[in-house]
């Protein structure tokens, strides 16, 4: 059989099977973007940008421009690159502490500017490419190489909830929704109207992914499916936060 | 809008015919044609260069400064028609390295005695490799590299090396249909192919030998690199089940999900030398597609059968 038809086209088969660990939900949201780039016909429109940590494994990841930027700054670049050419669509992909951590003040100030650019999180509650350390998502309780005995919340504070906090202070005409890789078809519809906030002229994009990373939450499948549909659901509401209105856009009727 | 298109190369290497054949053949399709050709002593050596405008109006001026296409056949004709290049010109180069003989034109009567006729320039194409100096020009919209010398050497004849670049342009511009170039051929061509038919046939294959030279070109991404995987295939009652073991990393992401408990590991070994799931239970598979969907690497593909028809309802 010619190529792999279970692979969205926009795909590169060549850097395939890609790089990401066993049973990593980045491969999931990389196959949902992808189907919609195709979708979309945005192979030529689309800059693809990846901030360091695992997120970055995907600049190969498709037949899309795409580049690779400093820790955190996925998203000045982005803004950058937009302001340059309002015709592209640009796409800043992180993880978790690339949005909440080290680049937490960008994401903050692009959404107080609502720079019309897309912003797709992966949130797996810890430092995949480090070795699992704790990070600002990091649940309560939660082990990992740096919170041995699980994270004490009243020293080092609870998770962060990123979309609650964008939404907050999103403008009008953003569009800021989490969703999870236990539910593809949901993530999918999410990240549809987040491309299309973009195509309609809208604000800032904002998706959160919750994702799963079994190779340093030390979990096998079933674990990793319970960790992600029970104790990570507990912690972050999954749903749309901010929908832009119809007219809030340029090109919207 | 009308298409500029600069061609350029060594005397010899058929650049004017080139040229010639594209203005017929669009003249042929009813549009309006200029084919200016700039040769002088360049007929012994150096540079030639033809100018092709193609339009569905009127053409003003035989002079452009961009080109929607620049074809550069020799080292030497990049660095000349660099000038022609743009931020929307498609850039068509021979990559085959092969040395196209030279003349150096700088030194003026020296290219009388010391050039290579057009009648051996064919022979004399491919007879050294060369090493490519000159970087290609770094604006164009987009390069198509094609290593026509070397395929028409090899597989064909080195005399249709032009033919292999007319029909790499009409592929990649898709000015002008591939039928109005074989008319335009014949009309050029036709006193030489009626004395050898078997030219025309050459010419004809060089021709769709370029079309697919340039299209393999200018799709990088997917196509050179095309890979296979393997994958297999097996029945179950609603569906065919596809699964690639070449990439499968064993996350057993699908085993969990499958509400059907069919998927199990194999004594396959996937990506990182573990087992890669299979189907174990194939007859309970309700061809739900979840095992599809929560795959992170793609390895499975649930394809439904389609429904078999209705029983036909006969009489009243």
């Amino acid at each position: 059989m010619d190529g792999y038809p279970a692979m969205p086209k926009s795909w590169n088969i060549a850097s395939k099977p890609h790089k990401f660990c066993p049973g990593c939900g980045h491969g999931l949201v990389l196959r949902v973007l992808g189907e919609l780039i195709d979708e979309y016909q945005l192979q030529e429109r689309l800059v693809l940008g990846c901030d360091i940590g695992c997120s970055l494994l995907a600049w190969d990841f498709f037949n899309v421009d795409t580049l690779q930027t400093h820790h955190g700054r996925t998203i000045p670049v982005m803004t950058g690159i937009r302001r340059a050419n309002p015709k592209l669509l640009c796409l800043a992909y992180m993880g978790d502490g690339g949005g909440y951590a080290i680049g937490a003040q960008h994401l903050v100030n692009a959404t107080l500017r609502n720079e019309k650019i897309m912003t797709l999180l992966v949130n797996n509650v810890n430092y995949g490419m480090t070795g699992g350390q704790m990070a600002p998502t990091t649940l309560p309780g939660q082990r990992t190489e740096t919170s041995p005995f699980g994270r004490n919340a009243e020293e080092t504070g609870g998770p962060a909830q990123g979309v609650e906090m964008v939404a907050a202070i999103a403008a009008p005409g953003a569009y800021v929704a989490r969703g999870t890789v236990a539910d593809l078809r949901q993530l999918k519809r999410f990240m549809r109207r987040a491309i299309e906030n973009q195509l309609a002229g809208g604000g800032f994009s904002f998706l959160e992914a919750l994702s799963t990373c079994p190779t340093n939450w030390h979990t096998n499948a079933r674990q990793t499916w319970n960790f992600l549909e029970e104790d990570m659901a507990r912690q972050f509401r999954v749903g749309e936060f901010a929908v832009r209105e119809k007219g809030m856009g340029k090109n919207d009727n | 809008m009308t298409i500029k298109i600069v061609i350029a190369g060594e005397g010899g290497q058929g650049v004017q015919f080139v040229g010639e054949v594209l203005a017929w053949a669009a003249h042929g399709e009813g549009m309006e044609a200029l084919y200016i050709p700039n040769f002088g002593i360049e007929q012994r050596g150096g540079v030639s260069l033809a100018y092709v405008q193609l339009s569905g109006e009127q053409i003003g001026s035989p002079k452009f400064r961009t080109g929607e296409a620049v074809i550069a056949l020799s080292e030497r004709a990049v660095s000349r028609t660099k000038q022609y290049v743009g931020r929307q010109t498609t850039f068509i180069y021979d990559n085959s390295l092969l040395a196209a003989p030279q003349v150096a034109d700088e030194t003026v009567g020296l290219q009388s005695y010391d050039s290579v006729a057009p009648e051996a320039f064919a022979k004399a194409t491919g007879g050294r490799t060369q090493q490519w100096q000159g970087p290609l020009p770094e604006k164009a919209g987009r390069i198509i590299g094609l290593p026509a010398a070397r395929v028409a050497r090899q597989e064909l004849h080195p005399r249709v090396f032009n033919t292999i670049i007319l029909g790499a342009a009409v592929s990649a511009l898709r000015i002008v249909g591939l039928e109005a170039v074989k008319s335009a051929l014949e009309a050029k061509l036709g006193e030489k192919f009626a004395a050898d038919p078997e030219l025309r046939e050459l010419n004809y294959l060089a021709l769709e030998r370029g079309a697919e030279l340039a299209t393999e070109a200018q799709e990088p991404g997917r196509k050179a690199a095309d890979k296979s995987f393997r994958n297999e295939r097996f029945e179950a009652p609603k569906a065919w089940l596809y699964i690639s073991s070449d990439l499968c990393k064993g996350c057993g992401l699908c085993r969990e999900k499958c509400p059907a408990a069919v998927l199990d590991w194999s004594d396959r070994l996937g990506v990182y030398g573990t087992p890669s799931i299979g189907p174990a239970r194939l007859d309970q598979c309700i061809a739900c597609g979840l095992c599809q969907l929560v795959c992170p690497d793609a390895a499975i593909l649930v394809e439904r059968k389609k429904k078999t028809a209705p029983l036909a309802v006969t009489g009243k």
